[in-house]
C-alpha cells in the first residue's frame, strides 16, 4: 500500500504537462513593442542608424558614388572598389557593393513601412504627442523616399513596398522605376510639410531629418526625373532612359524643380540657413554637427565615437583619399592621416579647379605641405635618397633628405614646374632646413602620388591608424544653388543659372586677393559642362557625381572623356545601371524569376 | 537485509601544450554510493564534481607569425621588441609580445557537478518502479585581458573580457518495467518511460577598455577610462517524453521490439510541439532453428529487421518569436537605442522526422572465430529544420528557419573480426571495417529546384561553383578566348596567369544558334564539381601477441570526397603584396606550368576554386607495443598483473598527392580545413599495475 502511494504521488506531481512547454524568454523583445509608442520611436531611431553604413563603412556608397566617375579614379594598386570602380569583369552581380545597398535599404524599408501605416494607432501620451507623431512620420516618409531614390538611381527597376511585410514569401516581382518615384515623390511632399520646418530651429536633434532636407532631396528628384523624361535617342544615344522621352513632362519636372529648389533658397533666412562665409568653413572639424557652427548643412549621417560613447560609430572616409606620404616622411602621424589611396582625382578634376588665385576652393580641397616628423637620412650618397618621375618625357630625378623635424617634407603644389625649378626650390636651402620633395602634375601616378583631399580627414583622433568619428554631411544648401541652377538651364533661363551659380563662386572668392564679383561668370558661360564642371569644384566626393552623370546622360561620354584609368576602356552600356545581386535573383525560387538588368 | 556499496575517488589531470602558456588541469571528485535499504527498495547516487581552469585559450598568434616577413627579427639592435613588422602596414605585430608576463591573461574557470540519483522499487507480478533524476549544473567564469601592445589589439586600447554563466539541466524519469516468462518460453519485457528534461542557461558578459593599470586585468571594469559595454543572455528549453517498449522473444529465437514515443519540446511552434515515434525490430537467430543441421562451419547466424521514426528538435529555442534587433545612434547630443524586426518566425514549426528502414545480419564462422556483421539501411528525413535565406526585398536578412525538404540516405555497413592464430604463444586478430552512406536531396518544396544551400537530386554537401580549367598563359590561343569576355591580356589588369574559369555556358544571340562575340562568366556557367562526403571509409586494426609481448597497430582510411582547404584560401596563402605565404607553386612568365596562379600587389581572385583537393587518406592512427611483466617477478612485488606499453599516435598520413605538395597537413576533416595550430604527434608511456 505504502509502496502505491507513493508511486501515484510521483506520477501525479509529474502530471500536469502543456504549460511546462511554455517558453519563457528573458534575453529578446518581441516585435509587439513596435506598437507602443517608444517602439515607434526606437522604430525611428534604427532607420536612421542605416546612414551610417551607407555612408561609413568601406562597403557603402562611396565606392559607387565618388569613384569609378570622370572626377576620381580607383588606385592602379588594389583594394575592395578596385572592380567595380575600373568596371572590370569581376564587377558583375555577385560584387559586395550593389549587394550591400540592396539589403540594408529593404532591411529599413520594412521598418519604415510599419512606421508610416501604423502611426496613427499608436497611442498619444505626453512624451509621443500628436505634433511629434506627425513629425516622425514625417521623418520616417523621408527615410522611405532617401532609400528607395538610391535604389532606383542605381538600379533601375526595383521593387516597390509599401506595407510592413510579416511573410516569409519566395517570391518577388520588379516594379516600373515611375511607379517607385510617384511614391518618392508623394513622401518628399508630405515629409516637406510634416517635419520640423529647418535643422536649426526648434530645438530639433542634429541628424534629424527636417523639412528642409526634404525639399532639398523633392528638388533633386523632379531634377532627375526632368532629365528622365529628356533622353531622346537622337542626342542620348544608347542611354537606359530613351524609353521614358517625353518633352512636355520633362519641362514640367524642371519648373517643379526649380520652383522647388528656389523657394528653399529664399525661405533659407527664415529657416536659420546660409552659406558658410568661407568654403573652408564648410569642412573644417570644428563646425562639424553637432556644434550647431555649420549653417550650411541639411542634412548629416552622425557618428561621434568616443571613449565614453557606446551611441558613437566611426568611418573610413577619412583613409580613403591619402596620399601615400609616408615613403617621404618614414611613419604616418595624426595630422596627416593613414595612407589607404584608394582613390586618386583624375586630370580632369585637377584642371576643373581653376581660377586659383581667386577661387579658394583648391586649397582648401587638396592638401598641398606635409611636414617633416622624423629625420629621413639615407645610408649612402651623402645621406640622400632620390626620386624620380618624368617631366616633359625627360626622367627626372630629385634628392632629399630630411634633417629638421617640423619643415617642409613633402610639397605638391598643384601645378607643373620644370626639373630645374624643382631643384631650385629644394636644393640650396639654408644649412639645416630639410631638402624636400616637390611632387608637380607630372609626378602623380595613379597610385599613392596624389594631392590628399582634405574634406574627411580627421585630426583629432589617438593614433594615426584610428578611423574617423566625424559627422559626414550629406545635403548642403550650397548644392541647392546648382540644383537650381541646372533646372533653370533645362527651362532655357541662363539668367537665373548663372545667378544662381554666381552665389557659390562669390562664396568661393578668395576675399583677401579680390573684389567682389571677380569669379562672376555671364548667362552666356552657362553650359551643362559648365555646371557639372562646378559641381565639380563644390561638390567633389560628396556622393553625387555618379548619380549626377547617370542624371545628366554623360555617364559613358564623360568617363572615357576623362578618366584616367582603366574605366575608360573598360566601361560600357550595361554600366549605366547596378546588376541586381545575386542574392535576390537566386533567392526568388518561386513565382516568376526575379529579371536582371540588362547585360549583366 | 542491507547491503550498500561506495565507490570514491579523486583525480587530477593537468596537460600543457605545445604552444607556450595553453595550460588545463582538471581536479575531480567522484562519489557514488548504493543502498539496498528493504528487500523491494534500492536508492543510489552518484556525484561527479569537476573543477577545472584553462590557461591561454584565446591566445594564438600563429596567423601572426606565419605572415611576417622571415627577413625581419622581432629584436631591435637595443634587444627590445619590436613593434608592428615593417612592411606590413601595421597590420603584423611581434608575436612574442604575446608572451610579455601579464600582456596576455586568458582564464577559464569551471565548476561543475553531473548528480545523479535514483530509487528502484520491487513490485510484485513482475513489475519493477525506478526513478531517475539527473542534475547537471556548471557555472563558469572567463575572463581575458589584452594589453596594448599585442597581436589583437595592435596598438590600440587594452581590453578587458569578464564572462560569466550558470547552466543547469535537470531531467526526471519514470520507469515501469515489467519482465516476465508466460507459458515457458515466452519471455515478455514491457518498459513504460515518462520523463521530463529542463535546461536553462543565463550570464552576463563584460568588454571594457583603457585600463591605466593593467594589473588590474579583468577583474574590476570600474577602474576602465574608456567605453563599458555589457551584454548576456538568458535560454531556456523543456522536454516532455513518453515511452512505451515491448520486447518479446520465443525460445530465443523469434525476437520483437516495438516501441511508442510521444515527445514535446519547447522549442517548436505552439500546436506542433508534440509527435509520435513509433518503431519496430524483428530478430531471427537462424542457427537456432531445429531445420538447421549441426555443423562446424557456421557458429551463428542472426538476421534483423527494423523500422522506427525518431525526430529531432534541435534548434535555439525561441526561433517561433518574432524578435526585434538592436542598434544604436546619435540624436542631437544624446545616444539612442533603436529597434528593429528582422527575423520572421515560422509559426507552424515542427518536428524534423527520419524515417529509418534496417536489415542486418549477424554472422559467425568456424566456432565464432570469423564474425562480423553486415547491415544495410535507408533514411528518409522530412521536415528538415533548415534555415531559408529570403529574398532581401522581403525585408528580412537573417535566414527563416522552417521545416523544408526531404532528403534520402542510403548506406551499408560491413565488419569483420578474425581471429588468424590463437595459440599460447602467438595469438593474431584483425578486426576491419568499411562503411559507406550516399545522401540525396529528394525535395526542396513544390517546383524548387534549388534553395541557396541545397539543390534537387545532389547530395547535401554538394559542391556547385565555377570550374577551373588552368591558367590563363600568354598563347595565341589564351589571348583570342580571353579576348571573347573582354578580358586584358596586357598592362596591369592583365588576366595572363591567373585563373581561368570554362566558360560551361555559352551566351547565345537572339536567334538562339550564334554564339555572341562577348562571352560572360555568370552563374549560369556555375557547375556540381563533387561532394564534401567520402565513397567510403574504414578502418583496420591489427593485434598481435607473442610470448609477453603484444603490439596492435590501427590503420583508418577514407576514400573519396572533396575536401576544401580554407588554409590555402584564407590568410596563409593571399599571394598578395608583402606578407609572407605559404610555399605553393605559383605562375611566373618564367614558370607558366605552375599550379597557382600569379602573385600581385592589387587583388587576387578565385583562391578557392583552387583550394580543392582530393579527401582520400590513409593514416596510420596508433601503434602500440606492450609487455606484461612473468608472473613470478609480478607477485615478488604483491602486484596481480603489470604491463608497461608505448603508444604513438598520429603517426603517418599518406594523402593526396596535390595537397601534400601544397603543403596540407592533415586532411581528416568533416570538408573544410582551417589550421592555426598544427595537430600533434604523441607519444604516451603507460604502466599497468592491478593488486
Amino acid at each position: 500500500m505504502k509502496r502505491n502511494i507513493i508511486l501515484l504521488t510521483l506520477l501525479a506531481v509529474l502530471f500536469s504537462c502543456n504549460d511546462l512547454l511554455d517558453e519563457e524568454n528573458h534575453s529578446d523583445t518581441t516585435q509587439e513593442f513596435l506598437n507602443t509608442p517608444q517602439g515607434f520611436i526606437m522604430g525611428l531611431n534604427s532607420s536612421y542608424q542605416i546612414l551610417r553604413e551607407h555612408y561609413g563603412f568601406e562597403e557603402g556608397l562611396h565606392g559607387m558614388l565618388n569613384v569609378g566617375t570622370d572626377e576620381m579614379k580607383c588606385s592602379t594598386g588594389g583594394n575592395r572598389t578596385y572592380d567595380i570602380a575600373h568596371y572590370t569583369s569581376n564587377y558583375n552581380a555577385g560584387s559586395e557593393y550593389p549587394r550591400e545597398l540592396w539589403k540594408k535599404s529593404y532591411l529599413i524599408l520594412n521598418i519604415l513601412n510599419f512606421l508610416i501605416n501604423e502611426s496613427e494607432n499608436i497611442e498619444i501620451t505626453t512624451t509621443f504627442t500628436e505634433a511629434k507623431r506627425i513629425q516622425y512620420t514625417g521623418e520616417a516618409k523621408f527615410l522611405r523616399a532617401f532609400l528607395y531614390f538610391h535604389l532606383v538611381q542605381q538600379f533601375g527597376d526595383v521593387t516597390l513596398t509599401t506595407e510592413y511585410n510579416t511573410n516569409p514569401s519566395l517570391a518577388a516581382s520588379r516594379h516600373e522605376m515611375l511607379d517607385v518615384y510617384e511614391v518618392i515623390v508623394q513622401d518628399l511632399i508630405e515629409a516637406s510639410s510634416e517635419c520640423s520646418p529647418s535643422p536649426r530651429q526648434n530645438s530639433l536633434e542634429s541628424g534629424r531629418a527636417s523639412a528642409a532636407t526634404a525639399r532639398h532631396l523633392l528638388a533633386r528628384v523632379y531634377l532627375t526625373l526632368g532629365w528622365i523624361h529628356d533622353k531622346d535617342a537622337s542626342h542620348y544615344p544608347d542611354n537606359i532612359h530613351n524609353k521614358y522621352y517625353n518633352a512636355s513632362k520633362a519641362q514640367e519636372y524642371y519648373q517643379k524643380a526649380y520652383d522647388t529648389a528656389n523657394k528653399l533658397l529664399t525661405d533659407a533666412p527664415s529657416l536659420g540657413l546660409s552659406l558658410m562665409p568661407e568654403y573652408a568653413y564648410v569642412f573644417d572639424e570644428a563646425n562639424d554637427p553637432p556644434s550647431g557652427r555649420n549653417t550650411e548643412e541639411l542634412f548629416c549621417v552622425r557618428f561621434d565615437w568616443d571613449l565614453d560613447n557606446t551611441y558613437g560609430d566611426n568611418h573610413i572616409l577619412n583613409h580613403l583619399y591619402v596620399n601615400g606620404y609616408e615613403a617621404f616622411l618614414g611613419e604616418r602621424n595624426i595630422n596627416d592621416g593613414r595612407c589607404y589611396s584608394w582613390n586618386n582625382p583624375t586630370a580632369y578634376t585637377l584642371k576643373t579647379f581653376n581660377n586659383r588665385e581667386t577661387d579658394t576652393r583648391y586649397n582648401a580641397t587638396f592638401q598641398t605641405v606635409w611636414y617633416a616628423t622624423k629625420e629621413m637620412i639615407s645610408n649612402d650618397n651623402d645621406g640622400y635618397f632620390t626620386h624620380t618621375y618624368t617631366i616633359d618625357g625627360q626622367s627626372e630625378s630629385f634628392l632629399w633628405r630630411l634633417t629638421q623635424i617640423g619643415d617642409t617634407a613633402l610639397y605638391y603644389p598643384g601645378y607643373e614646374m620644370s626639373a630645374d625649378e624643382i631643384r631650385a626650390k629644394t636644393l640650396n636651402r639654408v644649412a639645416g632646413e630639410n631638402a624636400y620633395v616637390i611632387i608637380t602634375p607630372s609626378g602623380y601616378n595613379g597610385a599613392s602620388y596624389f594631392p590628399t583631399i582634405m574634406k574627411y580627414l580627421d585630426r583629432t583622433r589617438n593614433q594615426y591608424n584610428d578611423n574617423s568619428d566625424r559627422s559626414i554631411l550629406v545635403f548642403r544648401l550650397a548644392e541647392t544653388y546648382l540644383l537650381a541652377a541646372e533646372a533653370a538651364f533645362k527651362l532655357g533661363n541662363n539668367a537665373d543659372a548663372a545667378r544662381h551659380i554666381n552665389t557659390i563662386r562669390e562664396r568661393a572668392r578668395n576675399k583677401a586677393t579680390s573684389q567682389a564679383g571677380a569669379l562672376d561668370i555671364q548667362a552666356s558661360d552657362v553650359t551643362l559642362d559648365f555646371i557639372l564642371e562646378e559641381r565639380t569644384r563644390e561638390l567633389l566626393l560628396e556622393h553625387c557625381r555618379w548619380t549626377d552623370l547617370v542624371r545628366t546622360g554623360t555617364l559613358l561620354e564623360r568617363v572615357k572623356k576623362y578618366d584616367d584609368g582603366f574605366a575608360n576602356a573598360n566601361i560600357q552600356k550595361k554600366h549605366q545601371l547596378r546588376p541586381i545581386p545575386n542574392d535576390q535573383i537566386n533567392r526568388v525560387v518561386s513565382g516568376e524569376p526575379y529579371p536582371q538588368n540588362e547585360g549583366w | 537485509m542491507k547491503k550498500s556499496t561506495y565507490n570514491s575517488s579523486v583525480g587530477y589531470f593537468r596537460s600543457e601544450n605545445s604552444y607556450p602558456g595553453q595550460v588545463f588541469e582538471r581536479m575531480t571528485a567522484k562519489l557514488s554510493a548504493d543502498s539496498q535499504i528493504t528487500s523491494f527498495l534500492k536508492v543510489g547516487l552518484s556525484s561527479l564534481n569537476t573543477y577545472s581552469n584553462n590557461y591561454g585559450e584565446g591566445d594564438n598568434p600563429t596567423e601572426q607569425a606565419l605572415r611576417a616577413s622571415p627577413f625581419v627579427t622581432p629584436y631591435d639592435e637595443d634587444g627590445n621588441l619590436i613593434l608592428d613588422i615593417p612592411g606590413s602596414g601595421g597590420q603584423v605585430w611581434n608575436p612574442l609580445l604575446d608572451k610579455v608576463d601579464g600582456a596576455f591573461v586568458d582564464k577559464r574557470r569551471s565548476m561543475s557537478t553531473f548528480t545523479t540519483g535514483y530509487v528502484d522499487v520491487a513490485l510484485p507480478y513482475g513489475f519493477n518502479y525506478r526513478f531517475n533524476g539527473g542534475f547537471a549544473l556548471k557555472y563558469e567564469t572567463r575572463g581575458q585581458f589584452e594589453d596594448s601592445n599585442t597581436t589583437t589589439r595592435k596598438g590600440g586600447l587594452n581590453r578587458a573580457f569578464a564572462d560569466h554563466y550558470l547552466k543547469y539541466e535537470y531531467t526526471l524519469e519514470n520507469i515501469l518495467t515489467w519482465d516476465k516468462t508466460l507459458w515457458n518460453d515466452h519471455h515478455f519485457n514491457f518498459t513504460g518511460l515518462f520523463s521530463y528534461q529542463n535546461y536553462q542557461r543565463d550570464g552576463n558578459s563584460i568588454t571594457s577598455y583603457e585600463y591605466f593599470d593593467t594589473s588590474i586585468q579583468f577583474y574590476n571594469p570600474s577602474k576602465a577610462m574608456g567605453n563599458i559595454e555589457g551584454s548576456g543572455g538568458f535560454q531556456k528549453w523543456q522536454l516532455l517524453s513518453y515511452m512505451a517498449r515491448l520486447n518479446y522473444s520465443y525460445k530465443n529465437k523469434y525476437l520483437l521490439t516495438a516501441t511508442i514515443r510521444h515527445d514535446g519540446s519547447s522549442r517548436l511552434a505552439a500546436g506542433n510541439k508534440w509527435h509520435s515515434f513509433p518503431s519496430l525490430a524483428l530478430g531471427w537467430n537462424i542457427l537456432e532453428e531445429e531445420f538447421i543441421p549441426a555443423q562446424d562451419i557456421l557458429s551463428s547466424l542472426k538476421l534483423r529487421l527494423s523500422w522506427g521514426n525518431v525526430g529531432s528538435t534541435a534548434i535555439d529555442p525561441y526561433q517561433t518569436m518574432a524578435k526585434l534587433s538592436t542598434n544604436r545612434y546619435m540624436l542631437g547630443n544624446e545616444g539612442v537605442m533603436g529597434v528593429f524586426p528582422n527575423s520572421v518566425p515560422d509559426y507552424s514549426l515542427g518536428w524534423k522526422n527520419t524515417e529509418t528502414y534496417n536489415i542486418g545480419i549477424d554472422f559467425g564462422f568456424l566456432n565464432n572465430r570469423i564474425i562480423g556483421t553486415l547491415e544495410l539501411y535507408q533514411q528518409n528525413s522530412k521536415d528538415l529544420l533548415l534555415k531559408v535565406d529570403l529574398p532581401p526585398t522581403t525585408g528580412y536578412t537573417t535566414s527563416y528557419l522552417t521545416n523544408l525538404g526531404k532528403t534520402r540516405n542510403r548506406g551499408v555497413e560491413f565488419n569483420i573480426t578474425t581471429v588468424n592464430f590463437d595459440s599460447r604463444e602467438f595469438s593474431w586478430i584483425t578486426d576491419f571495417n568499411i562503411f559507406a552512406n550516399r545522401n540525396k536531396v529528394t525535395y526542396l518544396g513544390e517546383d524548387i529546384e534549388k534553395t541557396s544551400d541545397f539543390f534537387l537530386g545532389q547530395s547535401v554537401g554538394t559542391i556547385w561553383d565555377y570550374e577551373m580549367d588552368g591558367l590563363w598563359q600568354d598563347t595565341p590561343e589564351d589571348r583570342a578566348l580571353a579576348e571573347t569576355f573582354g578580358y586584358a591580356t596586357s598592362g596591369a589588369n592583365s588576366v595572363i596567369g591567373t585563373v581561368k574559369i570554362k566558360n560551361h555556358s555559352i551566351d547565345y544571340e537572339d536567334d538562339g544558334v550564334t554564339p555572341k562575340s562577348q562571352q560572360v562568366i555568370n552563374e549560369d556557367d556555375k557547375v556540381f564539381l563533387g561532394k564534401r562526403a567520402p565513397n567510403f571509409e574504414g578502418g583496420l586494426n591489427n593485434r598481435f601477441t607473442y610470448k609477453d609481448f603484444d603490439l596492435s597497430f590501427l590503420f583508418s582510411f577514407r576514400y573519396g570526397g572533396t575536401l576544401t582547404s580554407n588554409m590555402h584560401s584564407g590568410w596563409m596563402n593571399t599571394l598578395v603584396g608583402a606578407y609572407n605565404n605559404l610555399n605553393v607553386d605559383y605562375w611566373t612568365p618564367e614558370n607558366t606550368d605552375a599550379r597557382w596562379l600569379k602573385p600581385s600587389t592589387g587583388t587576387v581572385t578565385n583562391l578557392g576554386l583552387l583550394a580543392r583537393y582530393n579527401a582520400s587518406y590513409l593514416k596510420l592512427r596508433n601503434i602500440t607495443v606492450g609487455y606484461t611483466l612473468p608472473g613470478n617477478i609480478v607477485s615478488k612485488l604483491g602486484a596481480q598483473n603489470i604491463r608497461v606499453y608505448t603508444t604513438g599516435s598520429n603517426l603517418f598520413t599518406w594523402s593526396d598527392k596535390q595537397f601534400r605538395k601544397d603543403g596540407g597537413i592533415d586532411p581528416e576533416t568533416t570538408s573544410t580545413i582551417n589550421i592555426v595550430t598544427p595537430p600533434v604527434r604523441s607519444f604516451i608511456f603507460g604502466l599497468n599495475v592491478t593488486f
